[in-house]
């Protein structure tokens, strides 16, 4: 006995698939910044008992634009000096952001000041240069073939 | 880039040739939903798929699709 009509996946469905995914997945990032923002700040809880969801957003965010980055291969690649001028912007931002809100931070406090407003710009230049670089030649590689 | 909206004359040839819309989509592979909507302009399917109901049709590309206001 035939309960259900048989069903087939094709391209259209794929691409539906596809779509819902990428609408789900910011849907979910935003209410996990949400959850984040309410129990930091509506109630009050310690910054060490939501870092679970904040390396989950970190990870969903961050991960998302290097697979872009990767599987897109159309972003530009920094020259050297174009990733040095974009590094020094960004940790004058960051560092300059934050010791305008915070004050200028005790040199003892390093590894959790100065580190991460130094290292972090850093991690993120040289990871967008990476990913720019590796997705151009995989796309290169493929209409090479 | 410009938006381009595709027209076909699918229905005609699958009437044409005494197909149902259940028919062709098992020789193409495909959902009756997914020749539904390609029949009523609400669905723009990939070139692989326009190629392969050209095929069953025993007409060419371009007899079958066309973009709108170019034929």
């Amino acid at each position: 006995m035939k309960l259900f009509e048989s069903h087939r996946i094709d391209e259209r469905v794929r691409s539906n698939a596809r779509y819902a995914a990428a609408i789900l997945l910011g849907v979910t990032q935003v209410l996990l910044a949400g959850v984040i923002f309410f129990r930091l700040y509506v109630l009050g809880q310690p910054d060490a008992e939501i870092r679970d969801f904040q390396a989950v957003l970190g990870i969903s965010i961050f991960g998302y634009i290097a697979l872009q980055l990767f599987l897109g291969g159309i972003f530009p690649i920094p020259t050297l000096r174009g990733a040095l001028i974009a590094y020094v912007a960004l940790t004058g931002l960051v560092a300059g952001g934050c010791i305008l809100i915070y004050g200028v931070p005790p040199i003892e406090n390093w590894a959790n000041t100065w580190l991460p407003a130094v290292a972090g710009p850093a991690i993120l230049v040289g990871a967008y240069a990476l990913l720019a670089r590796l997705g151009k030649q995989r796309l290169e590689k493929q209409i090479g073939e | 880039m410009e938006q381009i909206e595709m027209e076909n004359r699918l229905k005609v040839a699958r009437v044409a040739r005494g197909l149902s819309q259940a028919e062709l989509a098992e020789r193409a592979g495909v959902t009756r939903q997914t020749i539904g909507l390609i029949e009523a302009g609400r669905y723009n399917p990939s070139l692989r798929l326009c190629l392969l109901l050209a095929r069953e049709m025993g007409q060419s590309l371009d007899q079958l699709f066309w973009i709108k206001g170019k034929k």
